[in-house]
Formats: C-alpha cells, structure tokens, sequence
C-alpha cells in the first residue's frame, strides 16, 4: 500500500512542471554558476589586462621595470586618482620625476600606489606591483650590501618556515572553496527540492479537500504519512544528488583551478559511501522537517512563510565553517542539525574520514529525524491538523 | 443503516466554546434517501463527518451498519462513500482513471475489479470519452461525475453527500439528480444535505431538519406534508424554525 501510494505521490508531483521548474531546475542552474563565480576569483585572469593610471610617460627604465607584466596597462592621465575614483583605471601609480632612472642610486625613492583594496582587480594589480618593487628592491640591497663587503645574511636574525597540514597542499585555496561551496549548495539544493513536495503534499491537499477525501478511505494515516515524506525525501535526495553532479562535472571539465581540489584519492569511495549516506539522512531530516511546517500551516502560502526561516537555516552554517580550520570543529558542530552536514563534508572533501565524527553526525540526524517524524505524526492523527 | 444516538459535538478554542451538534438522535433505515436540511451553519456537515469518521464526536454513539464510527471506524470507511458539496477531492495532475484507479486501490480492491468498477462508472456516467484526460482540465459538471464515481467506486452501501449540487450549473445538477435516482434504484442508503427544497423533495423518501445544533424534525415527507398541511417544503422548514420546535 506504501508503495501504491507512493508512486502516486510521485508522480502527481512530478507533473507539476511549473513549480518544478522554477523551484528545483532554477536554483540548480543559479547554484551551479557560482562554480563559474568562484573560479573566477580563483584565476589569475593572465589574459585580462588593467589599466594603471599614471601622471607622466614612463621613462625608458621605467617601461623595462613593467616589462614582465604584460597585462598591466599603463595610461597617462592628468589626475590619476581622479580617473581610478571614476573607475576607469584599476590603480594609480604616482611616482616622483625621475624614480625608475634613480632607482638603485643612494637615498629613498618613494612612490604611491592609489586604489579600493576592497576591489578584487585593483588588490590585485596593487599586489602584483608590490611584489615587483620587493623583489628589486631585495636586488638593490643586495648589491648595496655587496659593495659594502657586508654578508647577506646578517640582515636575517632567523628564518621562519610556514609549513601547511598535508591535507592543506598546493590545492589548499580550491579546497578551501569547495569546501565551502559543495556543502552549501548540497543543502540549499536537498531543501529546495523537498519543499514544494512538502507543501503540495500536506498545505496543499488540505486546501484542495483531497486529504479529506484521503483520510475517508480505512488506510492507516501512518502509510499516509510515510508515503508522503518518502515522496518528499526522494525529492530531497534526487535535487542534492543532482546537484552535486552537476557541480562535479562541471568543476572536472570547464574548470582549472577548482579543479584541482579534486585530487583527493585515497579512500574516495568511502567518501562517496558517506555522503551518500548523509545525502539520503539529510533528504529524510529537510523532508521531516518541511512535513511538520506544511502539516501545521493550514494553506500552501502559510507553509511558504513558515519554511522560509528553514532557506536561511541551510545557508547560515557556511559564514561559520568558512573561518574554520578543518580540525577545529568540535562535537557541538558534528551534532547541530545544519552545521553537522557543513562540517562533514568539509572533512570528507579534505580526505579526513573521523569515524568518531562521522558517526556523530549521521546519528544526530537521525535521532533529529525520528524526533521530528514523531511530532509530524502526533500532529497528523488529529483531525484539527489534518482537515 | 445510520443510527446516531444523543450525539453531541463541541469546538472549543481559548477564545470560543461551539456547540455544533447537540444531544442529535435520529436513523437512516437502509435503502432510503434522506434529505438533511438545515441552514449554513446548523451542523449539517459536522454530523455527516461525523459518520465519515472525519471527526469524533464529544459523546454519544454513531452506528453505521452495527460498527461504531469511533472503535471501527475502519470498517466503517469500507461501508460508506463520502462526498462533500463544493469540493470533488480529486487529484488535478492525474487522469480520471488514475484517480479512480488510487482510490479504489486505497479501498483495497484489486487490480481486476479496480479495471470493471470503472468501466461501469465510465459507462454509467458518460465518461469514456475523457476518462484518461486530466482532472484540471475538466468542467464542473464532469469533476462532478468523477467525483461522485470516486465516492462509489467501492460500490458502498452507504452514500453521504454533502450539498453535492453546490456550485453546479442547472444541466450538470439535473445529471446529478439522475445520478442519485440511479444509485436509489441501486437500493443504496443515502444520506443527503442540501438548502435546495425542490431536490431534497425531488429524490428524498424523508428528512431530516437541523437547527442550531438541535435536530427539529425527522420523517416521512408525505408525514410533513399532511402533518403542515402544505406541500411547500420551504414554508414548512421556515415555519419550524421560527416555531424552535425540536425533534
């Protein structure tokens, strides 16, 4: 009986194309561009070339200073600071007459760099410049040193060495990202999928009469409300899975630098074995959780205003973990419904299988799921919340 | 059969305490239609969810073919076909064949016997022609035909219709009306509400009169009509109102 009526949940939900579309094809398109989005922050855009505004012609030293940074564009502009101000130019460089020709020579030369550090292209360029000054100015002490007959390494008292966790390797930066993106748009993707199934298949059949007509047939109101939250789950699940697909394959085939976090492969398949797991409990746990709001509100909207607070619920845990290291969780954040999925697959993608944490995780979810599942069905066996 | 016996219902909220059926007794003997006819508001729908086992009652019994509407209400639901006025409680996305299908799969029939009761009803009602279009796509009046064939497709004993006409246009009424002859013919029990005079007289054997709660009259009609001395349906529910007799 389950079965009978769960495949008609299906599809009776699977032929609302519209709400389809625009609630589990839309968000899936919107969230798979933020692939293209952070691959973009992560590019070093060697094709794109910024404008630097400069007051005067640079001199003939001051164009082989440039010489190697062929996307740097220099433009004269009578008031520099202006033009970066309009937006027209990444940075300006104000130098004083003559500074690229004296450089090397005794004195300090200064110089300015002029543009909005909040702004990913002038950070950039303004970086990019930096580095070329440290890196000539390394070469002009030297050579003062030398002359002075004076050992380079007197200006070093000690040295430090920075050295990353193995999981943190060259790829740290696309890890740190994907990191941060795969469990948010699991999440974001998991509920969005579940909910117009939650709310067509409580809010909405209560506004329709058809869960009247349900109820009157002598079905145990338990197969009801298993068939409909497997209905809803399977929504869940299918949106997740998807979803995660299609970041996948769009991270291993139109991307560079993300695509490098994808390296990890040593006991790959028990991740998958894994997320599987928590794609499936995370499907079950949403759908719970939407099921109570959609048996609660009496009509679809009071059910879209109810579940509203859930969107945010899926989102929040990301500007928590994104600070995080991926060992400083702590059994708070593998047992905080939301935050636990953040978490463990922040883990998983970073190659650390905890079999303490995984454990935490997956068993808070289900005891969050029969918690929830428990109310549902107290609320769904009286008839005040029902009719 | 139907036997209520002092049925009471109570709503109560913080702010409110609804007495919507109070101390009621009255019986549909089997094989008869009869009418119940009350204004908006007198408690005619709560008694008819009451006996669909939709809502318990605060006390008293409800009967439906011996089984107690509250102990059984399972057996209760495989004797009874519910249909409530306004709404047809039909799944809009599928076909009428598929709603007919699931509900007569959720009565528990098989796949065969599933296959023959539609057929009959697609025959029966005029539905062949649309019966694998959807439901959305359907007219009052045919919503209607469905609907009622989702009401019977288990071929119950008992019919309880809820101003089953409510929202019709005058053609689609008058094929309901042949629907209901046809099922009496059937010698199924009907239980009827409507505020229509001309139909409850039109296919009634008896009826029932609700007011506030409080049942005021139930009969024969020819045993109204001779008791009023009026065959004005109309007048003489006004009359016993305004009198605030009760049954």
């Amino acid at each position: 009986m389950i079965w009978n009526m769960y495949v008609k949940e299906m599809k009776d939900v699977f032929r609302d194309r519209r709400t389809l579309l625009m609630v589990v094809f839309l968000p899936l398109i919107l969230l798979s561009g933020l692939v293209f989005f952070y691959e973009s922050l992560m590019s070093d855009d060697k094709e794109e070339t910024y404008t630097v505004a400069i007051p005067n012609e640079l001199s003939e030293e001051g164009q082989l200073f440039f010489s190697d940074m062929p996307n740097l564009e220099m433009e004269v502009f009578a008031r520099p600071k202006e033009v970066v101000d309009e937006g027209e130019a990444s940075v300006a460089l104000l130098a004083e007459d003559g500074f690229f020709e004296s450089l090397g020579e005794e004195g300090m030369a200064g110089v300015t760099l002029y543009g909005d550090s909040m702004s990913q292209n002038a950070s950039y360029v303004m970086n990019m410049i930096e580095s070329k000054f440290a890196q000539v100015e390394q070469g002009i002490v030297s050579s003062r040193l030398e002359e002075k007959n004076v050992e380079e390494s007197i200006l070093e008292a000690f040295t430090v060495e920075r050295v990353e966790p193995s999981y943190n390797d060259e790829n740290g930066d696309s890890l740190a990202l994907i990191s941060m993106l795969l469990p948010m748009v699991f999440s974001i993707a998991i509920a969005s999928g579940s909910t117009s199934a939650a709310m067509d298949l409580f809010a909405g059949e209560k506004e329709r009469k058809t869960m009247e007509s349900l109820l009157m047939t002598p079905v145990d109101r338990n197969k009801i409300l298993i068939s409909k939250w497997l209905t809803i789950s399977t929504f869940g699940a299918m949106t997740g899975i998807l979803a995660v697909v299609l970041i996948v394959i769009e991270t291993l085939f139109f991307t560079e630098k993300m695509k490098a976090a994808f390296s990890i492969n040593e006991g790959m398949s028990i991740v998958i074995i894994i997320t599987l797991a928590m794609t499936l409990l995370f499907a079950l746990f949403i759908a719970a959780l939407l099921m109570l709001i959609s048996i609660i509100a009496k009509s679809i909207k009071e059910s879209q205003s109810y579940s509203t607070p859930v969107s945010l619920l899926t989102i929040a845990p990301m500007f928590f973990i994104t600070s995080m290291g991926v060992k400083e969780f702590t059994f708070i954040d593998f047992i905080l419904p939301f935050m636990n999925l953040y978490a463990i697959l922040k883990q998983l993608l970073y190659g650390i299988i905890d079999i303490t944490n995984i454990a935490l995780t997956l068993g808070s979810t289900a005891i969050y799921i029969l918690i929830l599942f428990a109310i549902a069905r107290v609320l769904f066996m009286k008839d005040r919340w029902v009719l | 059969m139907i036997e209520m016996n002092d049925v009471t219902k109570k709503f109560s909220t913080k702010k409110t305490n609804v007495t919507a059926l109070n101390h009621v007794s009255f019986t549909v003997p089997a094989g008869k239609v009869v009418g119940l006819l009350g204004e908006n508001g007198a408690g005619k729908t709560t008694l008819l969810r009451c006996i669909a086992t939709l809502i318990t009652p605060t006390s008293g019994t409800i009967t439906v073919n011996g089984f107690s509407t509250t102990k059984e209400p399972n057996q209760v639901k495989r004797k009874i076909g519910v249909l409530f006025g306004g709404e047809t409680g039909l799944y809009d996305r599928l076909t009428a064949r598929e709603n007919l299908t699931y509900f007569a799969n959720l009565y528990g029939l098989s796949k065969h016997e599933t296959k023959v009761a539609i057929e009959e009803l697609a025959v029966k009602f005029g539905m062949r022609e649309y019966l694998d279009r959807r439901v959305g796509e359907f007219s009052k009046g045919m919503r209607q035909k469905v609907a009622i064939s989702r009401t019977i497709i288990h071929n119950p004993d008992i019919i309880l219709l809820d101003e089953p006409t409510t929202g019709l246009d005058i053609t689609s009424s008058n094929v309901f009306r042949q629907m209901i002859l046809q099922l009496k013919q059937q010698g199924k029990t009907i239980l009827f509400s409507s505020h229509i005079m001309e139909e409850v007289q039109a296919l009634c054997d008896s009826v029932a009169m609700i007011h506030k709660g409080q049942l005021v009259y139930q009969g024969k009609l020819e045993a109204l009509y001779h008791e009023e001395d009026t065959q004005d349906l109309n007048f003489i529910f006004m009359s016993k109102l305004a009198r605030g007799e009760t049954a």
